[in-house]
């Protein structure tokens, strides 16, 4: 019990330190809002006569969940894992009596929360002017936040498996490069999977990538149980595997380590 | 019993070479070379409990890698170490229950928060009991006079003030042995002085076992007893400081005020550093020519108001140490 409440002093004192610039945060928001304006006007360009099954409050709504989980949380080189293990600081974080993924999981957590309240204040207030409010299943929304949270997880563990490769590389930038691609594309942060055509469909759903963005937004604007259960069950395997192999990599890392300055 | 025992620990690092210009770029792509580097050559010390030691070298004589082995981040080549009957890189997190580290140019603070809100996070992952905490951070709020900068963001506080909250940060867990690497670095001199004093002070009152790597050679003056001296990766000298200041470097300095002026007089191991018309400083080696001969000397050709007899600064002990080849230092050091 007290193990699992450090993370989240960890998560918490992260959350204050993000709250220190608010102001900031709020700036930051302005390209969300740039986002949604500029996909709004290509829904109303393209939806009309297009056989697509998805209506333009489905698409906005979509997107503000995407965009959420985008871009409040980390991405990459931010979360400062590549830069702990290449200055050497990763040498205080060891020698606490913590796990330092997740020392890591509970900073990002702090981090995300802040921006993610934000972004979902002005995400929310943004899409309700331009098309109105989703048609939500109110019993639905328990279950939405429990797949957000194994969705900004599964994320994190994901970012955190490509900074450990700081261990082994000197520069684990191009990594991260191709991971974001991937969550843009395979992903589905703009478009729904169904947009593509089906062999890249089939490919997308077998990769994670769709479990961290698609699959919350998805279940958002077109809610299905059957489909939350498939969801949730990839998840939590997906969210296991990812989580064992990212120990084994920290701890592999750490007998490898060679801290600078030694 | 020893607190901490190191056994010919070695450390080997595999450097990766590269030639200058983009041939060497694809070379090293294609067929990377790597050249070992021996950072630690088979160091073997014991240190007791309430100990404080001074762990000095050169830049890139072995001392940080030595720190790290210790505290358990780095994996040795081979050899073995105890702290608190701890194998530091096998049970480091049983370890960070009874070491602090500070290292003097990172920091374990929440930069854009209070000490305050670093302070409570630190005591929640090192496990300390609610209100055994707030004596705690109490006591160290006393003695490291830190009322007034709880409640600043740390950015905005000065590096002296930060470094005693950085201090502080590490003792919230009542920690048996402090490991400082150059605690005092960038420090003014105000606030060089202020760590010491806490340092020493926490040595003598607590109890806590101090190792300590400094450039400084007031931090050792000041809060150390004994000092080991490594470089490239061996202990060249372990001894403690009042023997380093009395024996190793022979040689003291005169100052004298004169009454009359003298003409400079030849004798073995002496020096004129500076001869003015109305005093002198001389340098003594005191193997050669006894210090109260020079005195005899002086006293028979002027009349002297004030006269100093002092150590050269400990920094030109050091220096001197490090100059000088292993195998001497160490000879001197069995010799004395």
């Amino acid at each position: 019990m007290i193990k699992a409440a450090k993370y989240l002093f960890v998560a918490r004192t992260s959350l204050t330190g993000k709250l220190v610039y608010f102001w900031d945060l709020l700036g930051r928001s302005v390209f969300f809002l740039l986002v949604l304006l500029i996909f709004d006007q290509l829904w109303r360009a393209s939806l009309p006569g297009s056989s697509i099954d998805f209506s333009r409050t489905q698409l906005i709504w979509y997107l503000v969940m995407t965009e959420i989980i985008t871009l409040s949380t980390p991405g990459g080189y931010t979360l400062g894992v590549d830069e702990d293990i290449k200055s050497g600081n990763i040498a205080y974080l060891l020698n606490r009596t913590c796990n330092y993924p997740l020392f890591m999981l509970g900073r990002y957590w702090g981090v995300s929360l802040a921006s993610m309240l934000i972004n979902l204040g002005l995400g929310c207030c943004a899409a309700l002017i331009m098309v109105g409010p989703p048609t939500l299943v109110p019993a639905s929304l328990p279950l939405l936040v429990l797949t957000l949270i194994l969705a900004v997880t599964l994320k994190f563990f994901l970012t955190l498996l490509i900074s450990l490769t700081a261990f082994w590389v000197e520069e684990s930038r191009p990594f991260h490069w191709i991971y974001s691609k991937l969550i843009f594309t395979v992903g589905g942060l703009f478009v729904p999977l169904e947009f593509f055509p089906d062999w890249l469909q089939d490919l997308a759903r077998i990769l994670p990538f769709n479990l961290t963005v698609y699959a919350p937004a998805r279940l958002l604007v077109d809610w299905d149980p059957q489909f939350f259960g498939a969801v949730i069950l990839r998840q939590i395997l997906w969210l296991g595997a990812v989580a064992l192999l990212a120990q084994y990599i920290f701890r592999q890392g750490v007998i490898k380590l060679n801290v600078h300055g030694g | 019993m020893s607190i901490i025992t190191a056994d010919n620990l070695h450390k080997e690092f595999a450097l990766k070479l590269k030639e200058p210009g983009l041939r060497g770029s694809i070379r090293a792509l294609l067929r990377p070379r790597y050249r070992t580097v021996k950072a630690v050559r088979g160091v073997s010390f014991a240190v007791e409990e309430g100990e404080s030691l001074a762990f000095i070298g050169p830049n890139g004589a072995g001392k940080s890698t030595t720190i790290k082995m210790l505290t358990g981040i780095l994996h040795p080549s081979g050899g073995d170490a105890r702290i608190m009957e701890l194998v530091p890189w096998r049970q480091r997190r049983q370890l960070a229950m009874h070491i602090g580290t500070v290292f003097g140019q990172k920091s374990q603070l929440w930069f854009h928060l209070p000490p305050q809100d670093s302070f409570d996070l630190l005591a929640r992952i090192y496990e300390v009991p609610y209100r055994e905490y707030r004596s705690r951070l109490a006591k160290l709020v006393e003695i490291f006079e830190l009322q007034e900068l709880l409640k600043s963001p740390v950015r905005k506080l000065s590096l002296g003030q930060r470094m005693r909250c950085e201090i502080a940060a590490c003792l919230l867990h009542n920690p048996r042995i402090l490991f400082l690497d150059e605690p005092t670095i960038g420090l003014d001199v105000m606030a060089r002085n202020k760590i010491r004093q806490l340092i020493a002070r926490l040595n003598s009152l607590e109890g806590i076992t101090v190792f300590l790597t400094s450039h400084d050679a007031g931090d050792i003056e000041k809060i150390c007893k004994r000092v080991m001296v490594i470089n490239f990766g061996e202990i060249i000298l372990d001894t403690s400081v009042a023997e380093l200041k009395r024996h190793y470097l022979k040689t003291k300095v005169i100052s004298a005020r004169l009454g009359q002026p003298i003409e400079e007089f030849q004798m073995p191991g002496v020096r004129f550093l500076k001869h003015r018309e109305h005093g002198v400083k001389i340098q003594v080696d005191t193997a050669l020519t006894p210090v109260e001969a020079v005195i005899s000397r002086l006293m028979a050709r002027a009349s002297l108001p004030d006269i100093n007899i002092a150590d050269p600064p400990l920094e030109e002990i050091i220096q001197s140490i490090y100059q000088k080849p292993a195998q001497e230092v160490a000879d001197h050091d069995q010799g004395s």
